[in-house]
């Protein structure tokens, strides 16, 4: 199973200030915090360590349906500065960050490699319900492409518990798929 | 207070972080944060800071847990008025 997480920093910047006071202490554990206050670059590993929390619990959601929110329950071990661990409760997935200027996209895996297909881009479109909409087109047309199915018979629907599922032909497409966006990024990871 | 002006306190602090108009105009006990408002679930922190100080009360992690949708936030605030 495989979750992943974009993160446009611009974007965060504008949205959350987690300088406000309480805020790091209800996302991150001591260790995190501690992470975040001794980093050269703290805005970037406040959002690195969000977003593979992100991306990990969609793979948690995925494999239990069990949705909560407490971020500080899914514990971050960074093992470089793209790799981590993260434990939610007696679960742990690896997890990869591809980290520029403008966004960072995390994936989120239960398995020890994940070499599914993934990728980032830039949204035209601002609303949340058009973005949503806009990094499934994106996904259907680049399966479509790498596998040569028609895109009429490609279709991406979400259960109950907002998981996303790939249909081909009314078929329900065994793997596991996750979808993302934030500010001008869009993101899917399918493994 | 009554439901509603507790409901209606609810949706002037959610209002600057939804991300889904028409969902938030038909805004009721039974919206989800995340599903339905779409609410970035960074943002769902701010929301629960901001109860925090429109009530003048604290909610611990295992409280903010379940803290996902309208109905659960009306039932953890009045909870917390009522032990003040």
């Amino acid at each position: 199973m495989i979750g992943n997480d974009i993160v446009d920093l611009a974007q965060a910047a504008l949205d959350s200030n987690w300088r406000r006071e309480r805020y790091l202490d209800r996302l991150f554990t001591a260790e995190e915090q501690a992470l975040i206050l001794n980093a050269s670059n703290p805005h970037q590993t406040v959002w690195k360590l969000w977003s593979i929390k992100e991306a990990s619990y969609k793979v948690y959601v995925q494999e239990t349906g069990h949705r909560f929110f407490n971020p500080k329950k899914l514990r971050c071990e960074v093992m470089s500065p793209t790799e981590g661990l993260v434990t939610i409760f007696d679960r742990v997935y690896n997890t990869t960050s591809e980290i520029t200027e403008h966004f960072i996209h995390s994936i989120a895996f239960a398995e020890a490699e994940n070499d599914g297909l993934k990728a980032s881009f830039k949204l035209k479109v601002k609303d949340a319900v058009s973005q949503s909409m806009a990094v499934r087109m994106e996904l259907i047309r680049t399966i479509s492409e790498t596998q040569s199915i028609p895109k009429n018979h490609l279709q991406v629907q979400t259960n109950a518990t907002g998981i996303p599922q790939l249909y081909i032909e009314g078929k329900p497409y065994a793997q596991s798929l996750s979808l993302s966006h934030h500010g001008a990024y869009g993101a899917f990871a399918m493994s | 207070m009554t439901k509603e002006e507790l409901i209606s306190k609810l949706k002037a602090i959610v209002e600057p972080y939804v991300q889904d108009e028409t969902a938030f105009k038909s805004l009721s006990e039974d919206t989800d944060f995340i599903s339905d408002l779409k609410i970035n679930s960074a943002n769902l922190v701010d929301v629960i800071l901001d109860v925090e100080d429109e009530f003048d009360i604290r909610i611990e992690n295992d409280d903010m847990e379940k803290m996902t949708n309208v109905k659960a936030a009306m039932g953890i605030v009045k909870e917390k008025l009522a032990e003040k």
